[in-house]
């Protein structure tokens, strides 16, 4: 996961995000640090700025992925338990 | 923990340089750019098409960086700076208003603060010694308690002192004011105290150097920290000195740590010695120890303490057959014992009541300035509304420049009170009670001072932020007329104007009120001269004389003292003058039953019957106190050991023992069985003796060289022809050549102990004097200020009015009309409300009532006169307007 042009792919481009959003976020993480950027040359020899996830970043992932696949699980539950009773 | 990762990270961005990051971000963000444009030029769009199509998803590029940058810094920090330095920057561009407000601030909240911390010194602050907590004073009850003291026995007290379940410790202390001490050859008199074993184990104090006194120790001494400065310039050699403390010898083995001062608020122990089962001083096991103090063992509460003491103490006066039923009783003692806390707690919270006052005056007056100031920065306040500012944003602004504003007063206010506490608190000091509180600045201060410059900022600051941003904005941006806001600007400010009259009316009449009631005790016919009278103290029992040993030493000092040049008479007694000391004694007089109303009280709920106020004095007492002899002789030489007893008595005596007759020549005695053994032989005017405030009394004056087994400390009082001070050193060399070893203390004239007696009512005098000027002066530059400003807003009016045909003095009027109806909106508010506040007052004055009519009559002169004074200067600036000038300005 580095560089927000990948962020963009990952999320198919259905996910549309404001770039006023965006930018702050990055900084946000950054500031936390949950990630770290660094200037990188791309492959079409251009200066770009790399995000990528330190080992804090990581851990907090992975504790924030638990939590919202615990979140769904419920919520899927609580939906086809719906869907029975109807 | 992340949280405050990411304060920190912003706050070094916001303290740092931004352009540094501000490029990176551009960078990042064209990067970005540039790759969405590539990603479309792939696609087959033009290159024009390709940036715009780029752009449009990208957003708004500046709107990003906004955001960008909230994140990246604390801007609520940043725009707290810039305010700051933004009115800093006003601030010193009106460098009169900044110095007027300041100052006016800094003496409000100075004297607050000043008078703050003598209430934390005295009232609230606890001892700095171990878990204070957990200390509480002893006291028993059940038995007739004549001093006021613990009126626990000394055998209670040494079996609970070896029980450690109630009480982990117990100690009991003795004063010993003014105690001479020796180091080297040089006497010193300071204040010293006797302690019970583990005083210093209960209390939880350490020594900075050296260590305290163990069990059974004696001839010990350790001293404070800042005795050990002054005395012994700090030298650490101190210990293992010898002194000497009223001739005996001691050995210093310690110093506690500076801030201790002992378990007195009000009074700095110098020197503490073991005493009580130490041997200096053998106590009987049914004499009632002084004071005592206990802390609490861990674990037990008040209530259980309370109630297994009671058990102990009774079980203790069972035990050698005392009659009675005592009971303990518990008082925290974390903030220590008091006595000056009686006698000033009330005095300073009205002082701090007026302080309050004068602080809401000054509030008021830098609202009026700052309101007048918002009225010229109408336009500025236009512009950054117009340019996009919000209103809470300028809000936010003024109120950083109050805050500043206050700080500034707040800083200036602690240097203040630094100095002014320490003259009050040298002020409340008597020759008797030395006063030794600890005020320096503590964070309790500190935080008070920072806690009311707060709530000052906001006390003047709100009202004329809000008001001056209230705009009408094409109004106030167009040059030339004032917008609506003003009007209802003056309008507020008359009202605080007329507020702040109103608080300096009740200030200025309470101090009146102070002044006259010290004036009235002044001028109090005391029955006494109080001029050119020098009093020494003596203790020849402190240095073993004994009975007739001690009338002949008297009798030597009076045959010399009375040769010495200079002196017109001598005498001595054993209570002094306004010395609040007095004995009752129960008489006999001959040919007269008791009757009931002969009762005299001696204490609250103890009550002597036949009685009359006793004192023994010492030949030549009516003329050397100068008092009035009305009828027979005064005390002589001759009334001495061994011939028939005299007695002077005064005219309340003699008119309700002997009403219609003289009553020289009567006699009288102390029991049944010699009811004739004592003969009247003058009779004197009444005299105040025991202290100013007191009603006629009976009064019977023995003759001292009669009976000398009753006395120890007398104290010598001498009649001066020349200023009382100069002879003192004649009288101690006289004394010296007679016996050399007996110590001279208290070394005072009569005036002084009036001035003592007086302390209260002449502190509060003093200090609510200077208060009520200070509220003169805040309230007349308010007022000033109001109306130099309203005279400036009518210029136009003015000239139009002169122009057709008003003459100046018409003008004149119309000022002097404004601040008329000001000052008399002030008094009609002040006055009702000093009668009202007064009645809280009442116990203070003397010889009139908070209605006293020449009080209320000075104050509105007074109020009157700085009306008339603010208004001069304005009022004249309007009548001398030139219309034509004004005319041809509009």
């Amino acid at each position: 996961v580095s560089g927000k042009v990948d962020a963009w792919q990952i999320s198919g481009d259905r996910l549309l995000v404001n770039y006023g959003t965006l930018y702050p976020a990055l900084l946000k993480l950054e500031q936390e640090g949950y990630i770290s950027a660094e200037w990188h040359i791309s492959e079409s020899n251009r200066r770009a700025k790399y995000y990528s996830l330190s080992a804090a970043g990581r851990k907090q992932l992975r504790k924030e992925a638990q939590q919202w696949e615990h979140t769904t699980g419920i919520m899927a539950r609580f939906l086809s338990a719906e869907g029975q009773s109807s | 923990m992340r949280s405050i990762r990411t304060f920190f990270v912003r706050l070094a961005a916001s303290s740092f340089r931004r352009a540094g990051w501000e490029r990176d971000l551009a960078e990042e963000i064209e990067a970005n750019l540039e790759l969405q444009i590539e990603d479309n030029l792939r696609a087959g769009m033009t290159p024009a098409e390709a940036r715009r199509a780029a752009l449009l998803k990208f957003g708004s590029v500046e709107s990003a960086k906004e955001s960008y940058r909230d994140q990246k810094g604390l801007p609520f920090l940043e725009s707290l700076v810039q305010d700051l330095r933004h009115s800093l920057h006003t601030l010193r561009k009106s460098p009169v208003f900044a110095l007027v407000a300041v100052v006016s601030l800094g003496l409000g909240i100075g004297a607050n603060t000043a008078i703050f911390s003598l209430i934390d010194a005295l009232l609230l602050r606890e001892l700095p010694v171990r878990e204070p907590h957990r200390l509480f004073a002893l006291t028993q009850t059940g038995s007739m308690q004549l001093k006021s003291s613990s009126n626990i026995r000394y055998g209670l007290f040494r079996q609970l002192e070896d029980q450690h379940q109630t009480l982990s410790g117990i100690f009991t202390f003795h004063g010993s004011p003014r105690s001479n001490v020796t180091v080297g050859s040089q006497g010193e008199v300071t204040d010293a105290l006797m302690v019970s074993r583990d005083y210093f184990r209960v209390l939880g104090v350490q020594a900075q150097i050296g260590r305290t006194f163990e069990s059974g120790e004696e001839n010990v001494a350790v001293i404070s920290h800042r005795y050990w400065k002054r005395r012994f310039a700090g030298d650490a050699s101190v210990l293992g000195r010898p002194i000497a403390i009223n001739g005996a010898p001691y050995v210093v083995i310690g110093v506690t740590p500076p801030e201790f001062f002992g378990p007195v608020v009000g009074t700095w122990i110098d020197v503490t010695i073991p005493a009580f089962g130490g041997g200096t001083k053998p106590m009987a096991d049914n004499e009632v120890v002084a004071w005592v103090m206990g802390r609490l063992a861990n674990g037990l509460t008040e209530q259980q303490a309370t109630a297994s003491l009671t058990t102990s103490a009774q079980r203790w006066m069972e035990s050698p057959g005392l009659r009675g039923r005592p009971a303990i009783v518990l008082e925290p003692a974390s903030r220590g014992f008091s006595f000056l806390r009686v006698q000033f707690s009330k005095p300073l919270q009205i002082l701090m009541a007026m302080v309050a006052l004068v602080l809401l005056i000054a509030c008021a007056n830098v609202a009026g300035l700052l309101m007048a100031r918002a009225s010229t920065r109408e336009q500025e306040f236009a512009i950054r509304l117009g340019i996009g500012a919000s209103r809470g944003r300028l809000v936010r602004q003024l109120l950083t420049e109050s805050m500043l504003l206050s700080l500034l007063g707040g800083l200036a206010g602690l240097l203040f009170a630094r100095w002014s506490a320490e003259a009050v608190a040298a002020f409340v000091s008597t020759v008797k009670d030395p006063v030794g509180l600890d005020i320096s600045v503590n964070m309790h201060v500190f935080g008070f001072a920072v806690l009311i410059a707060a709530v000052t900022a906001i006390l003047f600051g709100v009202a004329p932020a809000l008001q001056g941003t209230r705009l009408d904005l094409t109004a106030a941006l167009k040059q030339g007329r004032r917008s609506g806001g003003g009007t209802t600007g003056v309008r507020l400010r008359r009202v605080l104007v007329a507020g702040q009259v109103a608080l300096a009316v009740l200030l200025v009449a309470g101090a009146t009120l102070f002044a006259r009631s010290l004036n009235n005790l002044k001028n109090l016919d005391t029955g006494f001269r109080r001029d050119s009278v020098l009093m020494m103290s003596l203790d020849p029992a402190q240095i073993g004389y004994k009975d007739r040993q001690i009338v002949q030493l008297y009798e030597q000092i009076l045959d010399r003292i009375e040769r010495v040049p200079g002196v017109r008479s001598a005498t001595f007694l054993r209570n002094n003058l306004l010395a609040n000391a007095a004995s009752l004694t129960s008489i006999v007089v001959a040919g007269r039953l008791p009757r009931p109303e002969d009762e005299m009280e001696l204490a609250p709920g103890v009550k002597i019957g036949s009685a009359t106020r006793s004192f023994t004095v010492g030949p030549r007492f009516v003329e050397t106190m100068g008092m009035t002899l009305l009828e027979g002789r005064d005390l002589r030489r001759t009334d001495r050991f061994g011939t028939p007893l005299v007695a002077v008595v005064n005219e309340s005596f003699a008119r309700y023992f002997y009403p219609g007759e003289s009553a020289v020549g009567k006699r009288l005695g102390y029991g049944p069985d010699k009811p004739t053994a004592v003969e009247i032989v003058g009779v004197v005017k009444d005299v105040r003796h025991k202290q100013l405030r007191e009603s006629a009394t009976r009064t019977m004056y023995g003759s001292a060289l009669q009976d000398p087994g009753s006395w120890r400390d007398t104290t010598l009082n001498v009649r001066t022809a020349i200023e009382p001070a100069r002879i003192a050193p004649s009288l101690r060399r006289e004394i010296a050549e007679v016996a050399p070893d007996l110590s001279i203390f208290n070394v005072t004239t009569l005036e002084r102990m009036f001035d003592d007696a007086v302390v209260t009512e002449r502190t509060l005098a003093l200090l609510s004097g200077f208060f009520g000027i200070l509220a003169l002066l805040l309230a007349s530059i308010g007022l000033y200020g109001l109306l130099a400003y309203s005279v400036e807003r009518r210029r136009g009016e003015i000239g139009v009015r002169l122009a057709l045909g008003a003459r100046p003095g018409d003008v004149l009027a119309m000022i002097v009309r404004e601040t008329a109806v000001l000052v008399v909106a002030g008094l009609m508010l002040g006055l009702p409300a000093t009668v009202v506040a007064g009645r809280w007052i009442a116990t203070f004055l003397y010889g009139l009532t908070p209605a006293d009519p020449t009080t209320l009559v000075l104050t509105v002169a007074a109020l009157a006169t700085m009306g008339g004074l603010s208004a001069w200067m304005p009022a004249r600036k309007a009548a001398r307007t030139d219309p034509m000038i004004v005319l041809r300005h509009e």
